[in-house]
């Protein structure tokens, strides 16, 4: 039943799934903001039926996404390699980014990962500069890079040829 | 021979909301990554800067923690939650009933200003004992969550006797019955289900802790 939901969902808003995977297929009969849509009147308001609902719903409890700061968490784990923990995952990411990041969200974020089965953890020895407590280093899986890789190519395909300082600021 | 630098300690009560909020998987690495780099910090930037700094990143890992119990958990803290809240309208009942049962069989008070002050006072003092065990009875179920679980149940019944007690305040201004000890508990009773939730956490960090250095 599911399955059929989920087909007719796609075939209602445009995007399929493809063995877990998300695809986005341009829109057909959904359009609506489009810059390139100069007549107001050819925009199309989407219906959002329960059967569409309940589509976006499977389509996010799919968990297959990956959002903004967990492809900035996945990226600092591959810059640090073997040496990703809380600590330096924490400090990589303050400086790049210039962001002060609680260890708290890195921990809840690459919980999430792990849940995804994006990264590993484990356990290193205990340390007496942290209070007897040991480290919990994490490392990206093959799944994790894909991924990434997924997200990346995603949002390099959509900004082409946008010039997103000068038009949309 | 060189001088080892002193060890700083982080500020006490940070140190221990983190440890009370933390889940137990993560009960090594998170308060372990806090100090490791207070240490670093407090060597290089000086204790009061560590310590702000120290402050700041427990409040929001607090903050974190509270928010990923219910994204990671949410079966888990909603089951103990409806089951503490079933817990307290069973207890409440039976033990009000029970108060009032032994004060009418055994009137032992020939004056009823004494008799009605016993059955208040009987019922309000039940209501504090009462959330502390359901507190700690919800906590053990709830492992790892205990806080979260048992904040969530504290701030539904405040909230639900807040309500109650605006419902009726009419009837209250309206009538002689002593008010005070009656707002103390409304707002008392919530942090009594956390501090139960709190026994039950240090409990079980205590078994599992390893010891701190100096």
């Amino acid at each position: 039943m599911l399955v059929a939901l989920i087909e007719e969902g796609a075939d209602e808003g445009g995007t399929t799934m493809n063995g877990g995977d998300v695809m986005r297929r341009p829109p057909t009969s959904v359009d609506v903001g489009g810059r390139d849509n100069v007549n107001a009147s050819s925009r199309t308001i989407p219906r959002l039926t329960v059967r569409y609902f309940l589509y976006i719903v499977c389509l996010m409890s799919n968990r297959n996404y990956i959002g903004e700061f967990e492809h900035i968490v996945v990226l600092a784990l591959l810059r640090l390699s073997d040496r990703a923990y809380g600590v330096t995952v924490r400090q990589e990411i303050e400086f790049r980014i210039r962001r002060e990041v609680s260890i708290g969200a890195i921990y809840a974020t690459l919980d999430r990962l792990e849940t995804k089965g994006y990264v590993k953890s484990q356990l290193g020895d205990p340390t007496p500069e942290r209070g007897g407590r040991s480290k919990r280093f994490f490392r990206v899986t093959a799944k994790g890079v894909a991924a990434v890789n997924r997200s990346h190519r995603a949002i390099k395909t959509m900004a082409e040829g946008l010039d997103l300082v000068r038009s949309y600021s | 021979m060189m001088s080892q630098a002193p060890f700083v300690r982080p500020p006490r009560i940070a140190l221990w909301l983190v440890d009370l909020f933390t889940p137990s998987e993560q009960a090594e690495s998170i308060p372990g990554d806090l100090l490791e780099e207070f240490s670093e910090l407090a060597s290089k930037s000086g204790d009061a800067f560590a310590r702000r700094w120290y402050w700041r990143q427990s409040v929001k890992t607090v903050a974190h923690l509270i928010a990923t119990g219910f994204l990671v958990v949410p079966w888990l803290i909603a089951g103990t939650v409806v089951g503490g809240l079933l817990l307290c309208w069973v207890s409440y009942w039976f033990t009000q009933k029970a108060v009032v049962a032994v004060l009418y069989r055994y009137q032992v008070y020939a004056h009823i200003d004494a008799y009605v002050f016993w059955l208040i006072y009987a019922v309000l003092i039940q209501r504090l004992i009462e959330p502390f065990i359901i507190g700690c009875i919800i906590a053990v179920a709830a492992k790892g969550r205990e806080m979260v679980v048992t904040m969530t149940l504290g701030l539904i019944i405040g909230a639900w006797s807040g309500a109650g007690l605006a419902h009726l305040r009419h009837y209250w201004s309206a009538s002689n019955f002593p008010l005070a000890p009656l707002l103390l508990t409304t707002f008392v009773s919530p942090v009594m289900f956390a501090l139960g939730g709190g026994i039950v956490r240090e409990i079980r960090s205590a078994t599992s802790r390893r010891p701190m250095p100096g």
